[in-house]
């Protein structure tokens, strides 16, 4: 099967503990290659963009606050099913029905959270890669 | 209504919050997440905007302009001008209020156990109330009651 893409970032409250290695390394350990990755303080323009499909909604001016409270680490992740795998290393909510590797599984006690987003879809990916990466910044 | 009294013995409150809003936001329904301490309150502002499956659990802290529009209000008060049907106390301490939603959840740890025991007591035969108790067991939760 074809590698694919998708996109995470790595958030505020994770920077802030210091654990981007940490979580990086779980990511590329469940198979996913990191193919581009920036550390940057987003903007309340780019938070805002970036999160537009909520623009609507009671909660978006707190997301956004939070999303540029701190510095983020936006990475473009390379692998076989790659929005799913991200999701799956992400883990679910419920630590006790989150597989073993994954990073909620590994440090719920610790981080208190997966502290990652990572894209829904595909197509989800593809927008979001394109909104913090030039193609040529991405390399493969 | 029912009311499920959750003992956290060293599980993180945060952590069985997260798990809780998910499920009830995933049945469409909202939450009222009570603590008395703005501070706790505020971490669990932040700490919500790092939890769920898609990446946060949409949510507020109460005194803002779109208070009756949050999936999930936290609040210092029992009060809910989000119309929730769904009460958690975050911070120990017993509250009447949790018996006039259709279901709350009562979250204390050891500092608040005496005042959860008076709880369960108050509640026991109460007309319309059903408790259920929950312990840590073998890192799962189990039903003790």
């Amino acid at each position: 099967m074809a590698a694919t893409r998708t996109f995470s970032i790595i958030k505020p409250d994770a920077t802030r503990r210091n654990l981007t290695g940490a979580v990086t390394k779980m990511l590329e350990d469940a198979g996913l290659r990191v193919v581009a990755s920036k550390r940057i303080h987003m903007t309340r323009d780019q938070a805002e963009g970036f999160y537009a499909v909520h623009r609507e909604r009671p909660f978006f001016n707190d997301l956004c606050t939070f999303m540029t409270s701190g510095p983020v680490v936006v990475q473009v992740l390379e692998g076989e099913n790659a929005v799913l795998r991200n999701r799956e290393v992400m883990g679910a909510t419920n630590p006790e029905q989150a597989a073993e590797g994954t990073i909620r599984k590994s440090y719920a006690e610790s981080i208190e959270a997966n502290s990652v987003h990572g894209s829904d879809s595909d197509e989800n990916a593809a927008i979001e890669i394109a909104y913090f990466f030039k193609p040529e910044e991405i390399v493969g | 209504m029912r009311i499920d009294f959750y003992q956290l013995a060293g599980t993180p409150a945060e952590q069985v919050i997260a798990t809780l809003a998910e499920k009830i936001l995933d049945g469409d329904g909202r939450l009222l997440i009570v603590a008395e301490d703005e501070a706790q309150l505020a971490r669990l502002d932040r700490i919500l905007w790092d939890q769920g499956s898609a990446s946060f659990l949409p949510h507020g802290v109460a005194g803002g302009a779109d208070d009756a529009r949050q999936p999930i209000l936290l609040s210092s008060s029992p009060d809910a001008p989000n119309q929730a049907r769904n009460m958690l106390i975050a911070d120990g301490q017993w509250r009447e209020a949790a018996l006039t939603y259709d279901r709350s959840f009562y979250l204390f740890d050891s500092d608040t156990l005496e005042g959860a025991r008076l709880a369960w007591k108050l509640l026991a035969g109460r007309d319309g109330v059903e408790r259920r108790y929950w312990a840590r067991e073998g890192g799962r939760w189990v039903k003790k009651a």
